[in-house]
């Protein structure tokens, strides 16, 4: 079982900790619900160091990433992230990525932890380029600050630098902060070094008392809320893109990537799955793989369910045949028996972004 | 309110007060602990006979649903309402947030000794730590 360097600072706090991909993380430190609340109302830390980077660098690191991207990565330059799915050929997704354009011909690829070696491995497998590409996830530590009060606090910690805006990055000695988060707040994600790390954690908890850390439980739930795909779930080794509702992180017009022959087929018949946002007339949890039925038919399965904090409801993210979207009468089985929902809008929580 | 040396506990951290027939029942501070954030019950059908050691009820918290199994064979009389409400009690108080009770079965003695009295189960959460 492997241990972020931060391991010490969660149990020193009593947090439960639970195994997640290979890591022993902070799952809460008080409560779920506290911990989700604080930060939409003030700020959070996460220690997200489990997360992989891979370096993609050389003459041709543009073409290979555009490559094995859907997105088009051409249209940003140095100090941008981009996001985007990588495909298999049949369209369903290996994972989704973060791409840092760090200098020329050097791009910083940050993976979901579940997924490291199968994506350095499909990195390699694909690299028909003047390429090179290094697993530097050991290197790295990351936490992330989310909330909106994070802006005054990272003024705090970094006085004497301009912070990056949206989808921005930006240096200050060993650290990289981007403006990029996971819970649907304003906020910031810091790369940093694995020795480092530790003081930067416990600097930006003792700033304010109203910081508090928080664990993988209230990850979960807050990117829910937001409506985020989390790969294994709204995206998966069967699910493609376009399918879970991120079509406009698919360049078709770009001329050549893994996944396009499919990814158009998709989009140009319309005829495909799709992910859709319920919320149930009870407060009983629709949990992952529950099915989902329109009337008697069963029209596909619950791909996320927990109960939001934030609403104080019970919420579902579904995939289902396309045809079935109108359904008036959408019910989803659980245990023994089929609780009603009604289709909402897709994101349950509008984003707090800074934009 | 149910004080903890009283009641008797299950292995599947149930607590019962029994008295004049009658069972009440909820779950142990162990229980509520390890489950989290509880968010809703479903409470066992009032009117049914339940089996001991059958599933009766479920307790869904954030991360998970418990099953929740009848300590003492008999007919359910009663469910806490007040919980469908402010589940979270059961969290913040365990002792006091019951969530059934039971018209206890002519020869439910017989089971008494699938239960724990308060030093058991004291010693029996020892060991599961």
């Amino acid at each position: 079982m492997k241990k972020t360097a931060l391991y010490e600072e969660h149990i020193s706090k009593n947090a439960k900790m639970v195994e997640f991909s290979g890591f022993l993380m902070p799952l809460s430190y008080s409560s779920i619900i506290t911990e989700h609340m604080t930060v939409r109302n003030y700020a959070g830390l996460f220690d997200v160091s489990h997360m992989g980077e891979i370096l993609v660098y050389g003459n041709q690191a543009l073409d290979f990433l555009n490559y094995i991207c859907t997105n088009n990565l051409s249209k940003k330059g140095i100090g941008d992230i981009s996001y985007s799915p990588i495909c298999y050929k049949n369209a369903t997704t290996v994972d989704d990525l973060l791409i840092y354009f760090l200098e020329e011909n050097v791009y910083l690829v940050v993976v979901n932890a579940s997924n490291i070696q199968k994506d350095y491995d499909w990195f390699i497998k694909n690299n028909k380029f003047d390429c090179n590409i290094s697993n530097l996830s050991n290197k790295y530590s990351q936490i992330a600050l989310q909330g909106p009060k994070s802006e005054e606090i990272m003024h705090k910690i970094y006085p004497d630098i301009k912070l990056p805006t949206f989808y921005k990055f930006t240096k200050c000695n060993d650290d990289i902060i981007s403006r990029t988060g996971y819970t649907g707040e304003d906020g910031f994600e810091i790369y940093t070094n694995n020795e480092r790390v530790i003081n930067l954690w416990n600097d930006i908890l003792s700033e304010n008392d109203n910081v508090k850390p928080i664990g993988l439980g209230a990850r979960d739930t807050l990117r829910f809320e937001a409506s985020l795909p989390l790969y294994g779930h709204e995206l998966s080794d069967k699910i493609s893109p376009i399918e879970a509702g991120l079509k406009r992180f698919v360049d078709i017009s770009k001329e050549n990537f893994i996944g396009k022959e499919v990814l158009k087929k998709q989009l140009d018949s319309g005829k495909h799955r799709t992910i859709v946002a319920l919320e149930l007339t009870k407060k009983s949890i629709a949990r992952e793989k529950s099915p989902i039925f329109c009337n008697e038919l069963e029209i596909g399965y619950v791909t996320s369910g927990m109960y939001s904090p934030y609403f104080k409801k019970s919420l579902a993210l579904g995939l289902i045949d396309s045809k079935h979207t109108d359904c008036k009468n959408i019910t989803i089985k659980i245990r023994k028996n089929n609780v009603s929902c009604k289709k909402v809008g897709k994101p349950f929580y509008k984003p707090k972004y800074k934009k | 309110m149910y004080s903890k040396k009283d009641l008797y506990y299950t292995k599947s951290h149930e607590w019962v007060s029994i008295k004049d027939g009658y069972a009440v029942c909820g779950i142990t501070d162990y229980a509520q602990n390890s489950m989290g954030d509880i968010v809703y019950i479903e409470f066992p059908e009032v009117d049914e006979f339940y089996e001991t050691g059958e599933e009766c009820a479920v307790v869904e918290s954030v991360k998970a649903a418990s099953d929740i199994y009848c300590p003492l064979s008999g007919v359910v009389t009663e469910v806490n309402e007040l919980l469908e409400d402010s589940p979270e009690d059961v969290n913040s108080a365990p002792y006091e947030s019951w969530l059934f009770k039971i018209e206890l079965d002519d020869n439910y003695e017989k089971d008494l000794d699938k239960l724990m009295d308060y030093v058991d189960y004291e010693d029996f959460l020892a060991e599961e730590e």
